[in-house]
């Protein structure tokens, strides 16, 4: 082979390989979990709050949204660009996606201006973008309620609003939550969130429910001053397939390790467990005297009445949520 | 990304709104205009009533392009407007402007330092690379969003058009000495020129969402849907610029044609006028 056939050959290779690792790339947008949205890790339970519909019935945001995607967001109709923009970059996309995927999702609009977004304004303006919207109003107090159990920073009337004008304008969060079917919030999406994001993540969020299992009876005994604390809760599987806890994470603790306690005579021998499998149909109990879940270098005094955010971590699956609240090591456990 | 609305971005309104740069830029190609007429040789530079109001024509639709309303709604609101400011850059005002300076005034041009670039721009491969690149690259998204997010990346686009119709029309345009192109070369040119702005025009025709995202998140005008203005403007790029280029093409064949059949009965006339006295 002559040297400038060898050239020619390397660099087609050399092409080729560009080609491919060019088609490997990964978005740099995602998050790890895959989506353009902004993710969150842990995610965050479901607000439970009740306003009144555009039909004038009371909806409970909690109840009827349980297991929809459901994509929250307070805004308002007279505002000129972002929650027009929002509404009308997902009313575009729910025109595209499937009938399965979209009977699926809840798009809650929550007004952040009472005084002027009546409840024929609201649902006016909604069906706009998309009939199936869903407009919630209330008193300035129930929305801000409703804001701070979302979790999101409380709407602002502008001077002009304030010192009572009929023409002004409403801060407000720019983003929309997602909170997937099993009402846990995974995402949020700021105003800049694109058509082509929204038809990437939604059918993701459909799909993104938490394992088979139910989590109950979870409680943290701690010992006033103790830097240890243990952590028991129950877990049953209703599922047809095998279910494995690898791992929990406890927020405020240095390390979570998941053990067996066994009594020989007089003396209690700690084992570290591995992830511990849980078969369809079967339960495991995690107790005092038997398995548990040692939470070592508590970074705040733990008090009976305060509640610890663990994030239990199935093989394969999503996290799962549990608030357990702290007992102290006097009460049963 | 935005994480908080404090309304800053402002709805369209039908209201007036000056753009002082826009002046001054037509003013300035006005004063090139009067200054390369005077330059020429001949009383006004060898000008004519028609080139005078091709001239004009070719002025006003720059303006009308640029400034408020079309500027303004193409810059940040409607991108079917943005393909009108496109198709009045590169197929009205450009060859309109051109038109307007005498023949005499480019040959005059021509024969100082700016001789070596009118004679390399009327080349047809220069101006077929230069018009498609720039259309190709300003379609870009990332470049279009890029540079529409800045007034100056705005203005950059429009010059970049400017000069991009320029060069499309050039080697049709260019005065005899200047520019080399027969009428079937010229033709064929001018249809090699249509074919890649297909892509773009085909691009934003069958996407499946808004491909820009300084009009796909702006401020909605007249309830018209980010996409639905998407497409409309695929479809002008393609339906409505083909027209003008068509009809440029009937333009170069009729005067070919008709200029042969002069040729010919000239050619005619030379031979009957030995044979008529003989007789």
């Amino acid at each position: 082979m002559s040297a400038h056939a060898r050239r020619r050959r390397l660099a087609a290779a050399l092409w080729v390989a560009l080609a491919a690792a060019g088609c490997k790339a990964e978005d740099p947008r995602l998050s790890p979990g895959g989506l353009y949205g902004a993710e969150l890790n842990p995610p965050r339970p479901k607000p439970e709050f009740t306003l009144a519909a555009t039909d004038s019935s009371r909806f409970d945001f909690r109840a009827r949204t349980d297991g929809y995607l459901t994509l929250l967001f307070f805004g308002y109709t007279h505002c000129p660009d972002v929650c027009p923009v929002h509404m009308a970059n997902l009313g575009a996309v729910m025109k595209k996606l499937p009938a399965p995927v979209t009977e699926r999702i809840r798009v809650v609009f929550v007004t952040t201006d009472p005084a002027r977004d009546t409840p024929e304004r609201l649902a006016r303006w909604l069906g706009n973008f998309d009939p199936s919207f869903i407009g919630l109003t209330g008193s300035q107090d129930e929305i801000r309620r409703a804001e701070t159990a979302a979790g999101i920073p409380p709407a602002e009337l502008d001077s002009a609003g304030q010192a009572g004008a009929s023409d002004y304008t409403v801060g407000h969060a720019a983003f929309v939550l997602a909170y997937t079917p099993d009402n846990l919030l995974r995402a949020m999406y700021p105003f800049g969130t694109r058509q082509s994001d929204w038809a990437h993540d939604i059918p993701r969020l459909v799909q993104m429910t938490g394992p088979q299992v139910d989590v109950t009876d979870a409680r943290v005994l701690a010992a006033p001053g103790a830097g240890v604390a243990a952590g028991y809760f129950t877990l049953h599987n209703r599922g047809d397939q095998p279910l494995t806890l690898e791992s929990v994470a406890v927020a405020g603790v240095a390390a979570a390790t998941l053990q067996e306690q066994r009594r020989a005579g007089n003396v209690v021998r700690v084992k570290p467990l591995g992830p511990i499998v849980i078969r369809p149909g079967k339960t495991v109990i995690l107790e005092p005297g038997g398995i548990q879940l040692m939470l070592s270098g508590v970074r705040r005094p733990l008090q009976p009445g305060d509640t610890v955010r663990m994030t239990l971590n199935f093989e394969g699956q999503n996290p799962v949520l549990v608030e357990a609240p702290v007992r102290s090591y006097g009460e049963a456990g | 990304m935005k994480w908080w609305c404090s309304a800053s971005a402002a709805p369209w309104e039908w209201v007036w709104r000056p753009y002082p740069g826009i002046w001054l830029f037509v003013l300035l190609v006005l004063v090139g205009y009067v200054r390369l007429r005077r330059s020429a040789p001949g009383e006004a530079g060898g000008a004519n009533g028609w080139h005078t109001l091709a001239f004009a024509g070719g002025l006003g639709t720059l303006w009308i392009a640029l400034d408020w309303p079309v500027g303004a709604l193409g810059a940040g609101y409607l991108v079917s407007m943005h393909t009108v400011q496109y198709l009045l850059l590169h197929f009205a005002a450009a060859p309109l402007l051109l038109l307007g300076v005498p023949a005499e005034a480019w040959r005059a041009l021509a024969r100082g330092k700016a001789g070596r670039v009118l004679r390399t721009a009327a080349r047809p491969l220069v101006g077929l690379i230069a018009y498609n690149a720039i259309v190709v690259v300003t379609h870009v998204p990332q470049v279009s969003d890029a540079l529409m997010a800045q007034q100056l990346g705005n203005m950059l686009i429009d010059l970049a058009w400017v000069v991009g119709g320029l060069a499309l029309w050039w080697p049709i345009l260019a005065p005899a000495g200047v520019g080399r192109l027969t009428p079937p070369l010229k033709m064929g040119y001018l249809f090699a020129c249509t074919i890649i702005p297909t892509a773009p025009a085909a691009f934003l025709t069958f996407a499946d969402y808004p491909l820009y995202s300084v009009y796909e998140l702006a401020p909605r005008v007249s309830g018209i849907a980010a996409l639905s203005d998407q497409q409309t403007a695929g479809i002008i790029m393609k339906l409505a610029a083909d027209p003008f280029v068509w009809l440029a093409m009937a333009v170069i064949f009729f005067r070919w044609s008709a200029e042969a059949e002069q040729e010919e009965r000239a050619r005619r006339a030379a031979i009957r006028r030995p044979a008529s006295s003989r007789g």
